[in-house]
């Protein structure tokens, strides 16, 4: 495939994605080298956002990030991959990837990751417009993927893929049973599965407790400011989509007021 | 299906005021919170040594600090889910390059989009703080390799980064921190390796 010729702009766009993926899916020939890493003016371009201004990049230095960054990726993966088919899985989620991050030390990561696509679902789920959606809540994820690339409609159609979605949906409903009606992101969904299975996962038992922590944070504010910053997780009717959108609704109000406050 | 569109709303009350946002790998400076039904399992703050040879380290460990507490800020004042920085598809056929690996849910390339900007963050942070240490303003692949091989968790780059090159940068900087330690190579026997501690 000519896809890995697009322009980095096209690359980062739906349109290039939807190209891309068409090549993954059919299992393209052996990755090309061009592919292995990720374009350097990206990363170039993320580096010196934590560099002062007067500091200079060696070109060495360029690549070995490049470089770092690739092995990086494979290095989460494998071990992600590796749950998976312990579990009988075959497709890897974001939660696994979480998950591996803090099997593996990158322990930081997990909590601001864990936000991050909480509020990316919260964005994705406003994106599709109100309306009921299929029962799994990350069935409507997937519809509203498959729209861009055709190929990922046929992953996500898959029965492996599917049996993923009821687990994560009831470990939802016993998360939300655990924090007395607070509902919890649909990240640590995955990460609880394997807490009780031992010590391997110690790790592991910070990760709600730092979120119920946020939680609490966010519930505070809120009970206090009453959604003053009328942003758009405040909106009244909250998310009318699937289930699992509604009570995030309101988090996300209580999320994006502690952002609001931390600018006064 | 669990209906919750109707739960019992939060409590108001939060106790003191909270320092925001709390500092990453640190429990919660806050009173007892509700909803953490695991708060017996607490992980021991990873709190580096401080003896006055260690003050460097300790500057280290608090420049850490503030750029996880940057990094948390940056997470939560995200508004476009839309364009990544780095590209999703390219991010894909890294991760299928691994011939074990079958299907990919599409919210985890995202996920790594976020991940691998923290990572390339964090490394270049840590390399920058080695150029300064040698007073270069040219970050080089040694200040990389001097990065990797004074944190733990980068272990899995040591054959990215040549181990001769972390071992001349590190012995480099010994040399310029006046620390008489000749084998710079770090053993990874450090629990506390994830923070940058002088070897004692």
């Amino acid at each position: 495939m000519d896809s890995s010729f697009l322009p980095a702009g096209a690359d980062n766009g739906s349109a290039g994605g939807a190209n891309n993926g068409g090549g993954a899916a059919q299992q393209a020939p052996p990755i090309r080298e061009q592919d292995r890493l990720m374009p350097i003016a990206n990363v170039i371009r993320i580096m010196r956002r934590v560099l002062p201004a007067h500091a200079k990049i060696s070109d060495d230095a360029k690549e070995t990030i490049q470089e770092c960054v690739s092995e990086y990726i494979s290095f989460i993966t494998g071990e992600a991959n590796e749950r998976c088919q312990r579990e009988q899985r075959k497709t890897i989620t974001a939660e696994d990837v979480l998950w591996a991050m803090s099997r593996l030390g990158f322990d930081d990561y997990v909590e601001p990751l864990s936000v991050y696509l909480h509020r990316y679902r919260e964005f994705e789920g406003e994106a599709r417009g109100v309306g009921l959606a299929p029962a799994p809540p990350r069935g409507d994820h997937h519809h509203h993927h498959h729209s861009v690339p055709p190929s990922m409609l046929n992953k996500s159609r898959g029965p492996g893929s599917g049996a993923v979605m009821l687990p994560h949906h009831h470990h939802h409903d016993m998360h939300a049973s655990m924090y007395g009606g607070a509902v919890p992101p649909p990240p640590h969904h995955g990460f609880l599965m394997p807490h009780p299975q031992g010590g391997h996962y110690l790790p592991y038992p910070y990760e709600p407790t730092s979120y119920g922590g946020e939680h609490a944070l966010a519930s505070g504010y809120y009970g206090g400011a009453a959604y003053a910053p009328g942003n758009n997780g405040g909106s009244g009717d909250g998310s009318g989509g699937s289930a699992s959108h509604a009570p995030p609704g309101g988090s996300g109000g209580g999320f994006d007021h502690p952002h609001t406050f931390a600018y006064k | 299906m669990e209906p919750k569109s109707t739960t019992p709303p939060p409590p108001p009350v939060m106790g003191a005021p909270i320092a925001y946002p709390p500092p990453p790998g640190a429990a919660y400076p806050a009173g007892p919170y509700v909803h953490a039904p695991a708060a017996a399992l607490y992980p021991p703050p990873p709190l580096p040594p401080a003896p006055p040879s260690s003050q460097q380290g300790a500057a280290a460990a608090h420049q850490q600090q503030l750029f996880w507490a940057e990094q948390y800020r940056e997470i939560e004042a995200t508004t476009d889910f839309k364009n990544h920085n780095l590209p999703l598809a390219r991010i894909k056929k890294i991760m299928k390059a691994d011939e074990d690996v079958r299907m990919i849910a599409a919210e985890a390339p995202v996920v790594f989009s976020r991940a691998c900007e923290m990572f390339i963050l964090e490394l270049t942070h840590r390399g920058w703080a080695h150029a300064e240490e040698n007073k270069r303003r040219t970050l080089q692949k040694s200040d990389i390799a001097a990065a990797v091989a004074r944190t733990e968790v980068f272990d899995f780059l040591v054959d990215i980064v040549p181990r001769d090159e972390a071992k001349d940068a590190d012995s480099a900087a010994m040399g310029a921190a006046g620390i008489p330690h000749p084998a710079a190579g770090l053993p990874a026997a450090d629990p506390m390796g994830y923070y940058y501690v002088q070897p004692q």
